[in-house]
């Protein structure tokens, strides 16, 4: 049983990451190709399509077998070095067959000067209407709630905590990694929550301030469009938040020994957490594409209008660089959710606060006890 | 109201969005007391300088277009506007040369009230 949900788990896993990444041309902006920007008609030409396919192919070819037979070789507590050596060579091949792909398709728009003969523009909106922000206040005062009242938790049932406080399990709910239990380690749970707290918190800002992006076919649509994308995320975070937070309350409950779960019980709500956890960021994704270009409400009329050329600020194709632009959160070109604009120096302060905050929770428990 | 900035044009992108937000006023897309965005979420939107943005705003606020407000940031002025003599200068000097130039183009009198009047059917008028 052990074994079976373990390689459960891995397959999940998995299948969630190549999935990903094989439908990842389809999630972009519609004019993006591989990072690259074209004129909207140009979208279904045979020979990008080729480019497409040829990526998926060669991803699902070299990916699926690293993928199995790392799922069927690794028991997820006992050897996680492989584990994660196999997660990063997906990543990298799915990169690689990326930044090929991406070479492909710039050097077919200069060769056909797609962007010869269009006036490249930029659209804005003068007013500003984002919608209520009152559902997701309301989603961070009670997830602040949680954080707070595990926190009181723990100082009130203190006695009932048993001298080593767990703070890493196995699948079926059973501590591997344990400090010792004293008046400081015993927070260590909400704590833990208390970061996922702050994690969540500023993605769902970085949703809320990222630069909007009007599509100049249809500016009025892409509106709207951009708003439920917004809207689609925060409540995604939301959720997300809710689902860890409460996870950790179960194991925190439970170690302080207020409830108790079966073995099989863990291991039921473990696997159900992640596929939940997976399935609202997949769904997320697919169902809307960046600045909702999935939704299904777009009419596209012939312009001599293009959004913006704005390759040369997307080095690699991965990473946005400008100077000029004074933004510090913006979707990823090709990929799912947002980055920042490594070339301003808020944005990079925000990504080292990231890191350090990433740091000490991982040095967390070496640190209480 | 949408404002489109044209990166390849010849007219500097300050004076792209400036022209644009006098139109938007003059065609009523832009109310009096309607606040602007401010100068970094527009920059940020448009991925272009503060600076660009800020002296489109200091331009528009010069001429009497837009005044600053401590609370609402750029906020459009009550019309009408009142131009001193050098605007009102500048305005018909720059007036004639555009109607010379259709003038110089070979288009009759008749086809240039014609765009005229058809320009200023987009207009509202106010009292």
């Amino acid at each position: 049983m052990n074994n079976m949900s373990n390689i459960l788990l891995n397959l999940v896993i998995f299948s969630f990451l190549i999935g990903i990444q094989v439908i990842m041309p389809k999630l972009t902006r519609k004019d993006i190709v591989f990072s690259i920007r074209v004129p909207i008609e140009v979208i279904g030409d045979q020979r990008i399509n080729k480019i497409i396919n040829n990526y998926r192919k060669k991803l699902l070819i070299s990916a699926l077998p690293i993928a199995l037979l790392i799922s069927f070789m690794v028991n997820g507590d006992t050897r996680p070095g492989i584990y994660i050596i196999g997660i990063f060579s997906v990543i990298g091949l799915s990169i690689v067959y990326f930044l090929k792909s991406r070479k492909q398709v710039k050097e077919l728009k200069e060769k056909e000067q797609w962007t010869f003969k269009k006036r490249q523009v930029t659209i804005v909106e003068t007013k500003k209407d984002e919608g209520s922000k009152i559902l997701a206040k309301l989603a961070f005062i009670i997830g602040g709630l949680i954080v707070l009242g595990n926190a009181i938790y723990v100082k009130v049932n203190y006695s009932q905590f048993p001298s080593e406080i767990p703070y890493q399990w196995n699948i079926q709910g059973v501590g591997t990694q344990s400090i010792p239990k004293t008046s400081f380690s015993i927070f260590l749970l909400p704590a833990m929550q208390l970061f996922i707290f702050i994690i969540m918190f500023v993605s769902y800002k970085s949703i809320r301030l990222t630069k909007v992006q009007l599509d100049v076919e249809d500016p009025n649509q892409s509106k709207v469009r951009n708003n439920i994308f917004k809207k689609r995320w925060s409540t995604a975070v939301t959720s997300i938040m809710f689902l860890l937070l409460s996870l950790f309350s179960l194991y925190n409950f439970d170690t302080g020994g207020s409830i108790n779960i079966s073995p099989e019980l863990y291991n039921f709500i473990n696997i159900l957490f992640l596929v939940l956890i997976f399935l609202i960021a997949g769904i997320t994704a697919i169902t809307t594409g960046q600045g909702g270009s999935r939704l299904k409400d777009k009419t596209i009329e012939a312009v001599h209008e293009m959004n913006r050329d704005d390759d040369q600020f997307w080095k690699f194709g991965m990473i946005y660089y400008n100077k000029n632009d004074p933004s510090i959160f913006i979707e990823k070109r090709f990929g799912v959710g947002f980055t920042i604009n490594f070339a301003n120096p808020i944005a990079i302060l925000l990504l080292v606060g990231l890191f350090l905050l990433i740091g000490i929770f991982a040095l967390l428990p070496s640190i209480l006890s | 109201m949408l404002v489109k900035l044209d990166f390849e044009s010849e007219v500097p992108i300050y004076q792209q969005l400036k022209d644009q937000i006098v139109m938007g006023i003059a065609m009523r897309d832009l109310e009096p007391g309607e606040s602007l965005p401010s100068v970094r979420e527009l920059a940020s939107d448009l991925g272009v300088n503060l600076h660009t943005i800020r002296k489109s705003y200091n331009q528009l606020k010069a001429e009497g277009f837009v005044h600053v407000n401590r609370r609402k940031g750029a906020v459009v002025a009550k019309l009408p506007i009142a131009l001193d003599d050098e605007q009102k200068l500048l305005v018909d000097d720059g007036l004639n040369t555009l109607i010379a130039t259709l003038v110089c183009s070979g288009k009759s009198h008749d086809e240039i009230r014609l765009k005229i009047n058809s320009i200023l059917d987009r207009m509202i008028e106010r009292k």
